[in-house]
């Protein structure tokens, strides 16, 4: 291990450790200003993340949503572009996804889950090329449209719910009928560990992209329109093109976070399918430096971050909120820490 | 105001900007300041005027020695430059921008009390409107409105970075008439060029700067043209550009046919052209005429509203389809940082750019760095990193490696805009060189440049750009540089 | 009865812009003078929640706007610290401002829930109200629209008729020729965005203690992106502000009308029209927006997305 090797992991590890430390800090003196202690809260954390069998399993199910809305983020902005509409996504997937459900309730699990991921893509995809092709043609930025499109996304949602999809059943609660075993993921049960098949497609995608992002020709490609789209053209790359199919790919991978929360968690088309999960996974994106690999660890953090969040809810009482100030306060601890960083590079 | 600079010393980086340069400026007189591109004449009066500081030496006024850490200090010090790229604001007014530069404006704007700041507009600037918005203003009345704006801070000492480079040969005589206004009524002005017609027009003294050194000062009349020259060249031995003759037979390889094109501010009129195996055509014009979009859209980098660019006889780029990534084609357009290379990503991968489609999916990048590290050698490209990003290059380096990309290869359609601006010698050798073999061995060449010299030299015949359509085109041989910035500046010939 | 209608359309068009229109406002400053701060939906949110918290124990609605913008410009030194310091992206910045803006308001904002306040004195009472004609219009009013007219004045004749606001804009499109100058852009984007900031809160706080006398978690609804957007719409410029608010005042107003005449579409396809109809504006007149010198010049490397 040379000195300049050991340099190239010391330089790359400071952000995430001292980001890290910052946000401890900053954390704890939340907490603190707020009454409680620092340390047994962060105690809680950790043992409603990770701390037994019922918690771990809280875990993976968040970290599903999460890991599919980061590589939804996480894709265009390798191409530079920063999209921040997973939660969108997530909805108008789902939708699209159930009507399907809801039409064929009677087909064979081989048949029913199959036809309602294609929907569930289709309808993601859709969601996410427009801004997509507003951005292409138009040159729109993609970060207002997408966020403005959430909004919509959900308000399409609560329509569906509260109008022509409402189980009359359900005594005037909004949501449709309940799910057949057959629109849902095979669940996968390991000793007291209880998860399914989504967890392990999203991770198999994340690898696959990966690969592909850093070692191929069309990865490089990406890089070469972020860097410089007029450029790009002399390689035969066309970014209004490009634009529309990576924004349409994230959108169906975030169709399928609002998919599985909705057969899986749910099991009915309701109003509040997610709890912030595209932002979360938008956030989990920026923390992982949109590496696809790195993702899947930080989801996972993210997911015990959230089913701690639920457990400090029930046992102290401290409002679901504190997690959102979390999340914010990691966010900004570690865009500081990297942006110091690269002020101290570029000085140097 | 007498000015002396002493022992004056600037690095960037490595580079050794000026080298204990001293130099005295004096009262009602025309200093021109003399050197190739990179010499460090702009660096030099930069910092005199404050928006350097240097790491070594001093300057004095009046004896006194004083310390210029801004440009305001040295506004305050009656010191004012007109830069290259210059200062103004496009999207203000003319008013607008002088009552920005206004030392004592009103706080609250009124007709009555914004008048004071253009009282010298009309002596300087005529026919300019102060109501007018910058951005519609020719790139010759920029310069005098700039010229206003420095006035109006009591300037003493005017400098101009390189004015006559960007003006046609009309506004340039023009500015000459104002440079003798200035120290007619007690100014001095420093003159940064590299053109000789400017020595020979208004200079009182000469100095001539080499590599960062000051290797001459005398006064005008006592140093002839061939003097100035061997002093801005020194001993550097030039290569010899490879000349070029079109081929006998004339046979036509480039047809350009009706070609519309249109930008927010730039637009091409019916340009018909057609360029011969091995012809070089050089394009001559005052900037903002067109030349980026003409260039651009006969790279396929630009839409094309209507029209077509025909190669060999087969439709190259036309509204329907454009080809930017043509095997066939060579372009070195304007601004490589910007636009021909990711300034971000390595030299190996915009070596390898043009070719990016046809590699595999997962391909062997170390060919690519091996590909890189040969090219980078053939054409002097420096340092020789392939692995460094390309944004890093110096203006030289980086021009000679998108030649090493472009012209590596045999090409049949070179289109080349500003390829030699802001390049030092050797660099403009390299380029020319690499250009005209492609001319040699039977490409169609078309070449913008701002020299009208290097133009007349080297290009087989010379077309004038003028608000977007090509004003005539003829022979270098027969050319007529009166004729020509007749045609530059009026689109017509008397 | 058809007057009577558009007047009415047109009162309750006012009411609902007007956050819309103050947090358009502090974001025409920013963004002329050179800064994008997407963070306008936290602030706004900030601004809210403690301005219904000061109205509510104080009983003061005034109290509550001042109080509200003290909140949203706090909450603007984050992004000033993140963007000017340390040199963040900005639009990175401005969304971690926008979810700890949310995070924070969510959080205090808990023991608001579901408590009133009495707002504003009725203009129906006032010397206004007892002018011909116009009269029965203005008392639908409140105290804040008033205010709004009186920020777009004052905003206007800042950009446009003072040294200070050219020098301002000079920042939004060059900051290289401000140093040429001697003067500071940095200083005068600080500035930008600490106005913005209490610009935002007080939009915030309007919506809370004026508009709807309530504090619901995440209340603005995207409406701070929204104004952000909308800036654009309006060419950066303040005085045209005013109309282009409207244009969500508008949607808003209809859908609210259509809802309550009871027609048969359902109130959530409705609320899709304050989001639709202005996005659709944004997008016709994006193209001509960046035709032309109309967008400061500073933003270009930001809108055109290069993250």
């Amino acid at each position: 291990m040379t000195l300049s090797n050991l340099q190239g992991i010391s330089s790359r590890l400071t952000v995430p450790v001292i980001g890290a430390a910052v946000f401890l800090v900053l954390a704890a003196g939340f907490f603190y200003a707020n009454g409680y202690a620092p340390l047994d809260i962060f105690g809680q954390i950790l043992q409603g993340a990770f701390g037994n069998a019922f918690s771990i399993n809280t875990t993976l199910t968040k970290t599903i949503p999460i890991l599919f809305c980061a590589l939804a983020t996480a894709l265009p902005a390798r191409m530079g572009l920063v999209s921040v509409g997973a939660e969108g996504q997530l909805y108008f997937g789902a939708l699209i996804g159930t009507a399907i459900v809801l039409h064929w309730t009677a087909a064979p699990l081989w048949q029913l889950l199959p036809a309602a991921l294609l929907l569930t893509l289709l309808g993601g995809a859709c969601w996410g090329a427009i801004p997509g092709m507003l951005r292409a043609g138009l040159g729109v930025n993609e970060t207002i449209v997408t966020i403005l499109m959430n909004y919509i996304g959900i308000q399409l949602v609560e329509y569906a719910v509260y109008g022509p999809w409402k189980d009359a059943g359900n005594l005037g609660w909004p949501a449709t009928i309940a799910f057949p075993d057959s629109a849902k993921f095979p669940v996968i049960n390991i000793g007291s560990l209880s998860s399914n098949w989504a967890l392990p497609l999203a991770i198999l995608i994340a690898l696959a992209l990966h690969i592909l992002v850093e070692k191929s020709r069309w990865g490089t490609g990406l890089s070469l329109l972020r860097s410089n789209p007029r450029v790009a053209k002399l390689a035969g790359l066309s970014y209004p093109q490009q634009v529309i199919a990576i924004m349409a790919i994230a959108g169906s991978l975030a169709g399928l976070a609002g998919y599985v929360q909705t057969a899986n968690v749910q099991s009915h088309l309701q109003p509040d399918i997610s709890s912030g999960y595209g932002y979360v996974g938008f956030l989990v994106a920026w923390l992982a430096g949109q590496n696809f690999l790195r993702i899947i660890p930080v989801a996972l953090i993210m997911g015990g971050l959230l089913s701690a969040g639920d457990a400090l809810q029930l046992m102290a009482q401290i409002p679901f909120s504190s997690t959102l100030i979390l999340q914010a306060l990691l966010f900004i601890s570690v865009l500081s820490v990297s942006a110091w960083q690269q002020k101290r590079r570029n000085a140097a | 105001m007498q000015i002396q600079l002493n022992n004056v010393s600037k690095k960037f980086g490595s580079v050794q900007a000026n080298d204990q340069v001293s130099l005295a400026i004096g009262d009602s007189e025309v200093l021109a300041l003399l050197g190739e591109n990179g010499a460090g004449k702009s660096t030099l009066m930069k910092v005199l005027y404050g928006y350097y500081q240097a790491d070594g030496g001093q300057i004095t006024i009046n004896g006194e020695t004083v310390a210029i850490t801004s440009p305001k200090d040295a506004m305050a010090h009656g010191i004012g430059m007109v830069f290259q790229q210059f200062s103004l604001i496009p999207a203000l007014t003319v008013l607008e921008n002088l009552l920005l530069a206004y030392p004592g404006a009103p706080a609250w704007h009124s007709r009555k009390n914004t008048q004071q700041v253009l009282t010298l507009l009309a002596e300087f600037a005529p026919g300019v409107a102060p109501n007018r918005r910058v951005a519609e203003l020719s790139v010759g009345q920029r310069q005098q409105v700039e010229l206003v704006k420095v006035l109006n801070q009591d300037a003493r000492l005017v400098i101009l970075d390189e004015p006559t480079s960007v003006l046609a040969p009309e506004e340039v005589q023009r500015l000459y008439g104002v440079i003798h206004k200035l120290v007619e009524s007690g100014r001095s002005v420093v003159i940064i060029t590299h053109k000789l017609e400017d020595v020979k027009a208004c200079a009182h003294r000469v100095a001539v700067m080499r590599s960062g050194r000051l290797v001459s000062d005398t006064d005008a009349r006592q140093i002839t043209a061939e003097q100035i020259v061997a002093l801005m060249v020194g001993d550097t031995v030039l290569q010899s550009v490879a000349h070029t003759r079109p081929d006998a037979d004339s046979i036509v390889r480039v047809s350009i046919r009706n070609l519309h094109s249109q930008t927010d501010t730039l637009h091409l009129d019916n340009i018909n052209l057609d360029i011969a195996r091995g012809e070089v055509i050089g394009i001559a014009g005052v900037s903002g005429n067109g030349q980026d979009l003409l260039a651009d859209a006969l790279t396929g980098m630009a839409t094309i509203t209507s029209g077509e660019v025909l190669l060999d006889g087969e439709v190259l780029h036309s509204h329907e389809q454009a080809v930017p990534h043509d095997a066939r084609q060579g372009y070195i357009p304007e601004y490589p940082l910007k636009n021909a290379v990711a300034s971000d990503m390595s030299n190996s991968l915009n070596l390898a750019l043009r070719r990016l489609k046809q590699l595999s999916l997962f391909p062997r990048w170390r060919e690519l760095d091996t590909h890189a590290d040969e090219l980078m050698n053939r054409f002097d490209v420096r340092p020789r990193n392939s692995k460094l990003a390309s944004g890093r290059l110096s203006g030289g380096n980086l021009q000679k490696l998108v030649i090493a990309r472009e012209l590596s290869e045999s090409r049949q359609f070179v289109v080349a805009c500003y390829p030699t601006m802001g390049l030092d010698l050797h660099a403009t050798q390299a380029v020319y060189d690499a250009m005209f073999r492609q001319a040699n061995e039977g490409a169609a060449v078309l070449w913008i440049s701002e020299d009208l010299d290097d133009l007349l030299r080297y290009a087989h015949r010379i077309a004038v750009i003028y608000h977007g359509r090509l004003a005539g085109i003829m022979p270098a041989v027969s050319a007529d540089r009166v004729q020509l910035g007749h045609l530059m500046t009026h689109g017509a010939l008397q | 009865m058809t007057f009577d209608l558009l007047i009415g359309l047109l009162s309750v068009a006012l009411l609902t812009a007007t956050p819309v229109l103050m947090a358009m406002l502090g974001e025409t400053l920013t963004q002329r003078a050179g800064i994008i701060n997407l963070g306008v939906e936290g602030q706004m949110l900030v601004g809210a929640a403690a301005g219904f918290a000061a109205t509510h124990s104080s009983g003061n609605p005034w109290l509550g706007l001042l109080v509200g913008a003290a909140a949203g410009l706090m909450l603007s030194t984050v992004h000033a610290l993140l963007c000017l310091q340390l040199g963040v992206n900005q639009i990175a910045s401005g969304l971690a401002l926008m979810f700890l803006g949310n995070g924070l308001s969510s959080y205090y904002g808990t023991p608001l829930v579901g408590q009133q306040i009495d707002g504003f004195t009725n203009m129906a009472q006032g010397s206004l109200a007892q002018l011909p004609l116009i009269g029965h219009f203005l008392a639908q009013l409140t105290p804040t629209v008033y205010l709004g007219f009186v920020l777009v004045v004052l905003c206007g004749i800042f950009l446009y008729r003072t040294q200070w606001g050219l020098i301002w804009r000079a920042a939004g499109e060059s900051a290289d020729a401000l140093h040429m100058l001697g003067r500071h852009p940095g200083l005068i984007r600080l500035v930008a965005i600490l106005i913005g900031g209490a610009f935002s809160g007080l939009a915030g706080a309007a919506l809370s203690v004026d508009y709807t006398r309530t504090w619901v978690e995440q209340m603005t609804a995207g409406r701070g992106l929204l104004a952000v957007g909308l800036v654009i719409v309006a060419r950066w410029n303040p005085w045209l502000v005013l109309p282009v608010a409207l244009i969500f005042g508008l949607s808003e107003a209809l859908s609210l009308r259509l809802q309550s005449t009871g027609a048969d579409i359902s109130p959530y396809l409705l609320g899709t029209l304050p989001y639709v109809v202005p996005l659709i504006v944004l997008l016709l007149s994006y193209r001509a927006s960046q035709r032309g010198t109309a967008m400061p010049q500073e933003l270009a490397g930001v809108f055109r997305g290069m993250a």
